[in-house]
């Protein structure tokens, strides 16, 4: 008999023997925010995991972002927008859906700060270059 | 920090440590030996040339901030980020008129603080001490932890020995060779990082091209080419600003500036900024090719690391150990060795010893710089993780220091009112927008309040500063 063959004809049993897997689930979750667009998304799982981000609830067309043993895994540069996250261990097991809410910083407050940071750094470069001239 | 995310074996990373320890001891020991007075000790005797100039202070700019933090700003911000990050060269660049200038107001000055004190007296100098200190002892404790975790991350090295290591060895060829030993490890040091960056950024480029890098960012994480990102456009000026305040008052660069020989310091900062302006990117952009590599980043601060051992194997883990080892140790030993300096100049020989001989002075420089380094290990043993994360509060109060210091090295009309007016202002209302906005708003919120009170001071003042009383004997 083959490998292949054995495997399946001892399958049933190694479910049965097998303890079972509690579900992955998030850490610090189901609902994270976010105002740059990153999060550092963290789990517990007893196995392997696939992490899917998906726009709908539904997971529709869903996109896989990470597969394998690690706990943690870094998401950045999402635009504005609701994501929905859920971790599905291989052996099927899968975590409650985390809600993902992207809300960037006021583009108006950060163009202001822009052109104030870049007033005073003419300001300094204008200071200096212009020296001393009361010497 | 990953704690598991170990990527070389320990004995390898034992190995190297012991290598690169032996070495910086070996020619801290050898340079110093010619060390006399207190002179020779903290300023190098002031004839430091150009190429050891430049290297010292591209060296010392490149922190383990520069080869771990840019790619998680590029990461995290995208391509403003990484050019964000890379601003702080303009520290340097700028500067290089300023180191000028000191030179030429102060031909026998010591440290930032003998320009604080002789300039605008003995109040503003004990803000300008507070605040200094507090910026380079949160810098060296970060440093020095940043040394033990980085250690412990890349090659499963105990967090105790790793910062131990470091710091001992930082101090050692501080304490016996003084700034001679500390430019001329960061020359070597400046060669070794470089040279790591440039290997590393050809070898991503061989596994990925840029087309298909920039269709992955497209696809999985627009943000990070958006031109109106907000969060990256903020960081952009606020970082430029952080860095400007750094070296403008920081005894590090103050130091250097006194210590290079007569018209070095000039080009040797102009070639420093220009050398360090492009490391950033270099870093910045490994992040970017971390999503189109299939590098998966368990945290931010790790995917520089990561995405260097996936191209480059144990190669690469070699390398970005000993990158990481020469950064901090060129950060920790120019830190150890300026603020020794300030103390014992500003504390020591002003208030309490003015009759001390140079030989006392550099006894006495030796044994702060064992006492901070003793003083740095007791605080980074327990690893408590925010307290790296407070060097980040320092942005607004080093932005309320920059006017200040230009307006005081330009202007007879600077005034005191002014300069303490724009520290305290500045410095605490940036501390508020920190904790109210974010740290991206800090150090442009901090240093635009100061700017607005040290002109508006200076255009009221009667005073016209003489600069002859900067010309102090020592």
């Amino acid at each position: 008999m083959s490998a292949k063959g054995l495997r399946l004809l001892l399958a049933p049993l190694l479910v049965l023997a097998s303890p079972a897997l509690a579900a992955p689930e998030f850490t610090g979750g189901p609902e994270f925010a976010s105002d740059t667009g990153h999060v550092l998304l963290s789990w517990e799982s007893d196995e392997p995991v696939r992490l899917i981000i998906a726009d709908n609830a539904e997971f529709s067309g869903a996109k896989p972002l990470y597969e394998g043993s690690q706990t943690s895994f870094f998401v950045s540069g999402l635009s504005n927008g609701e994501y929905y996250l859920r971790l599905d261990g291989v052996q099927g097991e899968s975590s409650q859906p985390a809600k993902l809410n992207v809300v960037h910083q006021s583009l108006t407050q950060a163009i202001w700060l822009t052109i104030i940071g870049l007033i005073i750094t003419v300001g300094i470069i204008a200071t200096i270059a212009r020296g001393a001239r009361d010497d | 920090m990953t704690e598991d995310a170990v990527l070389l074996v320990p004995s390898t990373g034992y190995a190297l440590l012991a290598l690169f320890s032996l070495l910086w001891i070996g020619l801290g020991i050898y340079w110093g030996r010619r060390n006399k007075s207190f002179e020779d000790h903290a300023l190098a005797g002031r004839n430091v040339g150009l190429a050891l100039g430049s290297a010292t202070a591209a060296a010392t700019w490149i922190t383990s901030n520069t080869t771990m933090l840019a790619p998680q700003f590029a990461l995290e911000l995208g391509i403003w980020g990484m050019l964000a990050y890379s601003m702080a060269a303009f520290g340097l660049i700028l500067f290089a008129p300023l180191a000028k200038r000191i030179r030429t107001l102060m031909p026998h000055g010591y440290t930032s603080g003998d320009f604080f004190r002789l300039r605008y007296g003995r109040v503003a100098w004990g803000i300008f001490m507070l605040f200094t200190l507090f910026y380079s002892l949160t810098w060296l404790v970060s440093m020095a932890m940043a040394g033990g975790i980085l250690l412990e991350a890349l090659a499963g090295i105990d967090y105790v020995w790793g910062m131990t290591v470091i710091l001992a060895v930082c101090v050692i060829y501080t304490m016996r060779g003084g700034l001679v030993a500390v430019i001329g490890t960061d020359f070597i040091q400046t060669l070794i990082i470089i040279v790591g960056i440039v290997v590393v950024g050809f070898s991503v480029l061989q596994n990925v091209t840029v087309d298909e890098i920039h269709a992955n960012l497209t696809a999985s994480k627009p943000e990070l080419l958006h031109v109106l990102f907000p969060a990256a456009l903020m960081a952009i000026f606020n970082n430029l600003l952080f860095g400007l305040g750094e070296v403008f008052h920081n005894n590090v660069w103050w130091s250097r500036a006194f210590a290079f020989r007569e018209g070095v310091g000039s080009k040797a900062f102009l070639i420093g900024g220009l050398v360090w302006f492009p490391i950033p990117i270099a870093a910045g952009f490994i992040a970017l090719a971390s999503g189109a590599l299939n590098v998966a980043v368990p945290s931010p601060d790790m995917v520089g690391p990561l995405v260097i051992a996936n191209v480059l194997g144990e190669v690469g883990a070699v390398a970005i150990f000993i990158i990481v080892f020469c950064s901090l140790a060129s950060s920790i030993d120019s830190l150890l060795a300026a603020t020794s300096d300030l103390l014992v100049e500003d504390v020591y020989r002003r208030f309490l010893k003015p009759a001390a001989t140079p030989e006392r002075l550099k006894t006495v420089a030796q044994y702060i710089t064992l006492a901070l380094g003793v003083g740095t290990w007791a605080v980074c043993v327990p690893r408590i993780g925010t307290l790296a994360s407070v060097l980040f509060f320092a942005g607004p109060l080093v932005g309320a220091m920059i006017w200040p210091i230009v307006t005081g090295l330009y202007w007879r009309r600077a005034s005191s009112v002014g300069a303490i007016g724009g520290m305290l202002l500045g410095g605490g209302i940036g501390l508020v927008s920190y904790f109210t906005i974010g740290w991206f708003v800090a150090s442009t919120i901090g240093t635009a309040v100061s700017m607005v009170w040290v002109l508006g001071a200076a255009w009221l003042s009667k005073d016209r500063y003489d600069w002859n009383l900067l010309k102090e004997e020592a």
